[in-house]
């Protein structure tokens, strides 16, 4: 079988660990960052399918400079990245949209919503014969 | 308790209550018997506290928590408390805050605000060009003295409708993703008048799109850069440059403004950036220095000045300073910002989302029981 990467880049600890408890109903190998610098170098060695990006991050890389560089490079185009906002504002999820995110959830979020995002992702890579 | 513990604790404005682990009142403040209605021996009068109490000895949540207790019928004052465990064993502090004090002073200060901005806006700024009409008619001493004192008062008056307006539109701390591209550029464009009156040539270097963000208040730290900007284009050379360089350490953007200029002091300069916006002036003749004797400055602005910039920087956790630069007539002001968000309390799970969690946790388990079912069904 497969396996189904999943890296999540957040910071705040007690999100990561409901993440991770949520995404325990599936099969997937996690892999976790707290912060946009050792998400995008994680990303870079896992070479994950999906990515659970958080917006807001210290550090010198947010959620959307990882996203916008991630995408721009051609091994991770393709990389679903699903960007989580702790703010519903319309800017964060136009810049979001802007730099390449395949959408974008905002806290506080839904694991239903979440799992089925993830399922519905993981249909179209598999169905791209894209899940190596 | 002791008579002295009584009185400190009665002289407090918040409520508050000690229990036991049952929720029994062991003690009161006076101002906790008029919010709470507990009594002393009693089982405290909300179901609420009771729980928490409860609910902090089952391990369940970690403390303080915070819980907003209702208004009482025809009383219009709200409050929340705070449930904590006490180092003497088996005891729990209860404390509230009344949320109509907090209201009250947000309600005046939003009149101040409003008063300045609707009802003596207009007047500053017409008495402000009727002593521009003045500057240069050839006065009595005595009316010469007028008119300097009515400058000095309209400037103050501008710098505090200023302030008024950025305290009452905007709230001074706010976590804005900003970009120094957009920043510099809307502060440039806001001081262009004053950038063109002197001549100023403005070269900037590093503004790319690879420098990382910060987050923020858009308002309060376009200002700061405003006021930077303004300051040492007041205080260039006439047609000098003004060279504006960005960098990044990984951790922070460094921000680099350069002005030819001549300025009294970088000894003084220094100072000033750590006095009181509206005492700067004061501080300068006090100690014999004045602007306006230095050959090529521009006339004093109504801009809120260095302090209030470096103010807006401090709140933001940033730093602003004043490095030597080439030679006697350069200042360099460097204004570091730290990047990314700031790091956020991860200590406890905002309660919506771990409400959110729960219920669709009970959803997801029913979903997997259904698909088990389902598969269980096929073998059959």
């Amino acid at each position: 079988m497969k396996t189904k990467r999943i890296l999540i880049v957040e910071d705040q600890a007690d999100i990561r660990k409901l993440i991770r408890m949520t995404l325990d109903f599936g099969d997937y190998e996690l892999h976790e960052a707290d912060n946009g610098d050792s998400g995008y170098n994680l990303a870079l060695t896992v070479a994950p399918h999906i990515i659970l990006l958080d917006v807001m991050m210290p550090g010198s890389m947010d959620g959307l400079q990882v996203c916008e560089k991630l995408k721009k490079n051609p091994d991770y185009a393709r990389t679903k990245i699903i960007m989580l906002t702790a703010r519903g504002q319309q800017s964060d999820i136009d810049t979001g949209l802007k730099v390449g995110a395949n959408s974008y959830m905002i806290k506080p979020f839904s694991p239903l919503e979440l799992m089925d995002t993830i399922d519905k992702y993981f249909a179209e890579i598999e169905a791209t014969g894209a899940l190596v | 308790m002791n008579a002295q513990m009584k009185i400190f604790f009665d002289s407090l404005s918040d409520g508050v209550a000690i229990v036991n682990k049952e929720g029994i009142v062991q003690y009161v403040n006076t101002p906790g018997v008029v919010v709470f209605s507990a009594k002393i021996g009693v089982a405290f009068p909300d179901p609420r506290i009771l729980k928490g109490v409860r609910d902090l000895i089952a391990g369940f949540g970690k403390a303080p928590l915070n819980i907003p207790l209702p208004m009482q019928a025809g009383n219009p004052v709200g409050c929340m408390a705070k449930l904590m465990p006490l180092p003497i064993a088996d005891q729990y502090a209860v404390v509230t805050q009344l949320l109509t004090e907090k209201q009250f002073y947000e309600m005046t200060l939003k009149n101040f605000y409003e008063f300045i901005r609707i009802d003596l806006s207009k007047p500053i700024h017409q008495f402000a060009q009727q002593l521009g009409l003045l500057a240069d008619e050839k006065l009595p001493s005595e009316v010469q003295r007028l008119v300097e004192s009515g400058n000095t008062i309209s400037e103050r008056l501008q710098r505090i409708e200023m302030l008024a307006e950025l305290f009452g539109t905007s709230p001074l701390v706010d976590q804005e993703r900003l970009l120094f591209e957009s920043m510099i550029t809307e502060a440039l464009n806001a001081e262009r008048r004053q950038l063109e009156s002197r001549g100023l040539e403005v070269y900037l270097e590093g503004l790319d799109a690879e420098l990382p963000p910060v987050y923020g208040s858009r308002t309060w730290l376009t200002r700061a850069l405003r006021e930077l900007i303004n300051n040492a284009a007041r205080h260039a050379t006439q047609k000098s440059r003004l060279e504006i360089s960005l960098r990044c350490t990984g951790t922070h953007v460094i921000l680099s403004l350069r002005n030819h200029g001549q300025f009294a002091s970088k000894h003084l300069l220094k100072k000033k950036l750590f006095v009181p916006f509206n005492l700067v002036e004061d501080y300068i003749k006090d100690r014999k220095f004045s602007t306006s004797k230095v050959p090529g400055m521009a006339a004093k602005g109504p801009g809120l000045g260095l302090p209030i910039c470096h103010q807006i920087l401090h709140l933001h956790g940033g730093r602003m300073s004043i490095i030597e630069g080439d030679g006697d007539e350069i200042i360099e002001f460097n204004l570091e910002l730290a990047t990314g968000a700031p790091v956020q309390d991860t200590q406890t799970l905002d309660a919506e989302q771990a409400q959110r969690y729960a219920h669709d946790m009970v959803a997801l388990m029913q979903r997997m029981q259904a698909a088990k079912a389902a598969q269980a069904a096929d073998k059959k």
